[in-house]
């Protein structure tokens, strides 16, 4: 029971939710569900994976694409930018 | 903001769940492989697909927030990254203001602890970084990841500590944080019954319906009445999931 002890007399509960606050100035998830530690969301090592090194990264100008819709017309992602930040999702396919 | 998705099928396949999904976003085909080429982002399995992958560009299509492939983002994160990019990140102590205290969401579970820090200590056996992670997680509330990460600290205390200390510490967690509570567990319930009332109301009247007019004000009261509660109620909730941590140290202790 002394490791307890020591460990609760440590760590008080508000001084640790005061730092949790304090630091948490930026994002911080998980990259992976067994991963061990949070990160930085706005950090290349994020979102990085070993099955795609060369991908584009934080700061990367995206290339301009002009593609079909599903929804009929031309999906151009320069003029989408114009209003705003855009999500770009990649997905599988093939439903 | 807006969002457009990619992949190789061709545009007449994704019309139907496109359809059938009611889908507002822009799904588009690269059915020739070249944007997730430039991306980079291909399958290295399956050259002919792309890996799942998220990038969020500002106005000048510069990438502030990349994801690819491991575990899919939530919503929740996305949304992080975009505020954070815009300079409304962090949020501090009006991350609070942000979540609906009109129920008893998990989100709220962070003023639950709030108020069981000014009373309890909570921290017998686990570590300063354990608990502020669990803390960070309750905050954007991932209660599942919560429930994970409790369990993953048991299951370390369980090789680090003698099965009579895991048995204990679990026993003062639990007996501090729900020891001579029925007022509070009498709130949860009374809460309960309101939630249950105003949904009753919601489903009686329309929203644009004369009913719904006259029903307004109690609506409004009965929603009142939440917000004053709702870190009581959230104390419950917490409190239940307390429980369940007791029964995973009591479990742990008995294998």
């Amino acid at each position: 029971m002394g490791l307890i002890s020591t460990v609760a007399s440590t760590f008080s509960l508000g001084s640790l939710l005061l730092s949790s606050i304090t630091f948490a100035d930026v994002p911080l998830y998980k990259p992976s569900s067994n991963s061990p530690m949070l990160i930085d969301i706005s950090l290349n090592q994020y979102g990085a994976n070993d099955v795609a090194p060369e991908a584009l990264g934080i700061g990367d100008i995206a290339p301009d694409f002009a593609l079909p819709r599903a929804g009929g017309g031309t999906y151009t992602l320069s003029e989408s930018v114009e209003k705003g930040s855009v999500a770009i999702i990649f997905y599988r396919g093939h439903w | 903001m807006s969002v457009v998705a990619l992949s190789v099928d061709p545009v007449k396949e994704s019309r139907s769940p496109v359809r059938r999904l009611k889908l507002s976003l822009d799904i588009v085909s690269d059915q020739d492989y070249k944007i997730m080429q430039a991306y980079k982002v291909q399958n290295p399995n399956t050259e002919e697909l792309a890996l799942h992958a998220v990038f969020i560009v500002d106005q000048k299509r510069q990438i502030y927030y990349r994801k690819v492939a491991g575990r899919r983002p939530k919503s929740q994160e996305l949304l992080d990254a975009i505020d954070y990019q815009a300079g409304r990140y962090p949020l501090g102590d009006k991350k609070l203001d942000r979540v609906d205290l009109e129920v008893a969401y998990p989100t709220n579970i962070f003023q639950t602890i709030i108020e069981l820090s000014k009373n309890s200590d909570l921290t017998k056996g686990m570590s300063g970084e354990e608990f502020a992670e669990t803390i960070l997680l309750l905050r954007r509330g991932e209660s599942d990841e919560t429930i994970v990460a409790l369990r993953q600290t048991f299951g370390r205390m369980r090789g680090a500590y003698s099965q009579n200390d895991l048995l204990e510490s679990a026993v003062w967690i639990t007996n501090k944080a729900l020891g001579s509570e029925d007022e509070m567990l009498e709130t949860g319930r009374a809460l309960r019954s309101i939630l249950q009332r105003t949904r009753e109301l919601r489903l009686q009247t329309g929203s644009y319906s004369d009913e719904f007019q006259v029903n307004q004000k109690q609506l409004d009261e009965i929603r009142t009445k939440i917000r004053v509660n709702a870190v009581a109620w959230n104390l419950d909730y917490a409190k239940s999931m307390l429980r369940g941590f007791r029964e995973l140290a009591i479990a742990a202790t008995q294998k």
